[in-house]
């Protein structure tokens, strides 16, 4: 019978028919829906989040790792969701208005997904009313705002300003992309910054309470 | 005594770019440069229904540029030249892509759903009358007509290879393409490669038939074949995926070109620094930091680099005080200078100018 390392393994390695066999097996052997999610697939994914963060593997090696957990939590959802089973934090996440980009908006959501995040993905060229309307509606423990271009800056700044002034108080904002900094999100206001999608699950974990 | 007169002239610049693109200078680096426009917009307004309305308006487009070039002084070896633009994935139109434009800048949609759907591209030869197409090659001709040897006609901006594919399919598409089907990712690179070396040599033809120099984006001058080749896709992969799959399909794009400058993009690029500097034929490296990374003077080690590889460099400067540190740093030889941000006026672009000449000595 397979362990959960072994799904651990298949995940990090990206090996999707590998990540189904063995999820399949670890059911039919009685293992639960919910251990199989943190014990197996999220270790998976937080190896994966490590190695990029230290550029031992890059975009396509992440995307193939997500796309083998994805395929697991297929089966995995409807198990979990007849047992009443949902992660404990959500998260809401965009691209800013004026800015069709999402490789790097995506990348996070399937870091986050991986490290048992609900995640609302709210697409691209997201108004800041938009976002402060999912952060109500979902109760949202966090937003993501992702930008790439620098003329896209101010519509991130104009998103932070809008959420803050509404007094979300369990709602923290995190944001990123290429042009962002540190002290651009120091600016405006935002409560964490991420350079990478590895670094992003890290900050998401601290921001909303749980220990990275 | 005179006054050094700092007009843009072509054959002093084209003179100094010559030298420059040979890693070398003469009485002092290139220098590009602008001046803030004083006094309002005189250019047309645009009335256009739509942002598409408007970007493919070639008469618009030119009168625009016209207004722009008319009312900015030309100083240094800033080319007063203007490019007709519908954004870089002019190339992927070549296969069927339609344009979404914005206020300043357009994207392709993703036009091939599928892995497989590879094979169909590889199959289809560029479509050059295709309306985003035909549009470029109007405004050329136009901007010809209209600027009357005043101005020059630069060569519209061109996506390579791999940014023609994830225009295509779409970036993260295209990074599980080349994991799940190398080889058939590796036959359309060159595909693409091929259509952007036609793309190439079109728009270079009816340009030199205008009798204009080449230039584009980043207003260098040469009398020949010259681009800046680029892939902003390779900061999603390893290098050794640079090495294998993506520089064969640069090394052809380059092949057509006397002078080449490669434009590197963002932090997540310099992992293939060495590869691209072992491109055979490159003259020169622009290296764009970004947004918070920092003055070109935060990144000497890299100009530095760059020269010990026989490469000459183009600084982005944030302003005239960095772009002296740079030069004061690196000395004059293979430096071409632009300063990113607008000069007040122009006696400050001139006593810049002077300044950059003086270091030069």
């Amino acid at each position: 019978m397979p362990q959960l390392t072994d799904l651990t393994a298949a995940v990090a390695a990206g090996k999707r028919i590998d990540t189904v066999r063995i999820t399949q097996e670890l059911l039919a052997a009685g293992t639960g829906p919910q251990d199989i999610v943190e014990r197996g697939l999220v270790p998976g994914m937080a190896i994966v989040g490590e190695q990029f963060k230290r550029n031992e593997i890059f975009v396509p090696e992440m995307l193939v790792a997500a796309r083998a957990m994805k395929e697991a939590l297929k089966l995995l959802e409807p198990l979990l969701a007849s047992a009443g089973i949902r992660p404990k934090y959500t998260a809401i996440i965009g691209t800013v208005q004026g800015d069709l980009h999402d490789i790097g908006k995506n990348l996070i959501s399937m870091m986050w997904r991986g490290a048992n995040f609900a995640v609302i993905d709210l697409g691209t060229n997201v108004s800041p009313e938009r976002y402060l309307a999912a952060a109500k509606e979902h109760n949202a423990n966090l937003v993501g705002l992702s930008a790439l271009l620098t003329t896209t800056m101010p519509a991130m700044k104009d998103t932070v300003r809008i959420i803050k002034a509404a007094g979300l108080t369990g709602t923290k904002i995190m944001i990123g992309g290429a042009p962002i900094t540190q002290a651009f999100a120091d600016e405006i206001g935002a409560d964490g910054y991420a350079a990478d999608a590895g670094t992003a699950v890290d900050i998401a974990k601290k921001l909303v309470g749980q220990a990275a | 005594m005179k006054p050094r007169d700092h007009s843009f002239h072509y054959a002093a610049a084209r003179a100094r770019y010559e030298a420059w693109w040979q890693g070398g200078r003469l009485d002092r680096p290139p220098v590009t440069l602008y001046v803030e426009r004083p006094g309002a917009w005189r250019g047309p307004r645009s009335h256009h229904a739509t942002l598409h309305e408007r970007w493919m308006d070639p008469e618009f487009q030119v009168e625009s540029a016209v207004a722009g070039l008319e009312a900015s002084p030309a100083l240094g070896d800033s080319v007063p030249c203007w490019m007709p633009n519908v954004g870089p994935d002019l190339t992927s139109t070549l296969f069927g892509a339609e344009l979404v434009f914005g206020e300043s800048t357009s994207w392709c949609q993703h036009t091939l759903p599928d892995t497989a759907d590879l094979e169909r591209f590889i199959a289809t030869p560029p479509d050059f009358a295709n309306p985003y197409w035909r549009t470029i090659e109007t405004m050329i001709a136009l901007a010809a007509d209209r600027f009357a040897r005043r101005f020059y006609v630069a060569l519209p901006d061109l996506h390579g290879s791999f940014d023609m594919l994830a225009g295509l399919r779409g970036p993260e598409n295209l990074c599980l393409d080349i994991v799940d089907a190398p080889d058939l990712v590796r036959r359309a690179s060159l595909h693409a490669a091929r259509a952007y070396v036609e793309a190439y040599r079109r728009l270079y033809a009816q340009l030199t038939a205008l009798g204009q120099p080449s230039t584009t984006w980043c207003s260098y001058l040469h009398e020949g074949t010259a681009y800046i080749p680029s892939c902003d896709f390779w900061c999603l992969v390893s290098r050794e995926i640079g090495e294998e799959l993506i520089i064969p399909s640069i090394e052809m794009e380059m092949a057509p070109l006397e002078r080449s400058i490669f434009h590197l993009d963002g932090p997540q690029a310099l992992q293939h620094v060495d590869t691209m500097l072992r491109l055979p034929g490159l003259n020169a490296v622009q290296w764009v930091a970004g947004a918070g990374h920092g003055p070109a003077a935060a990144w000497l080690d890299l100009y530095r680099q760059c020269r010990g590889a026989g490469k000459a460099v183009q600084v982005l400067a944030d302003d005239a005080d960095d772009a002296l540190a740079v030069l004061r740093a690196l000395g004059p030889e293979g430096v071409w200078l632009t300063v990113c941000s607008p000069f007040r006026n122009a006696g400050l672009a001139t006593e810049f100018l002077d300044e950059v000449h003086a270091l030069s000595a």
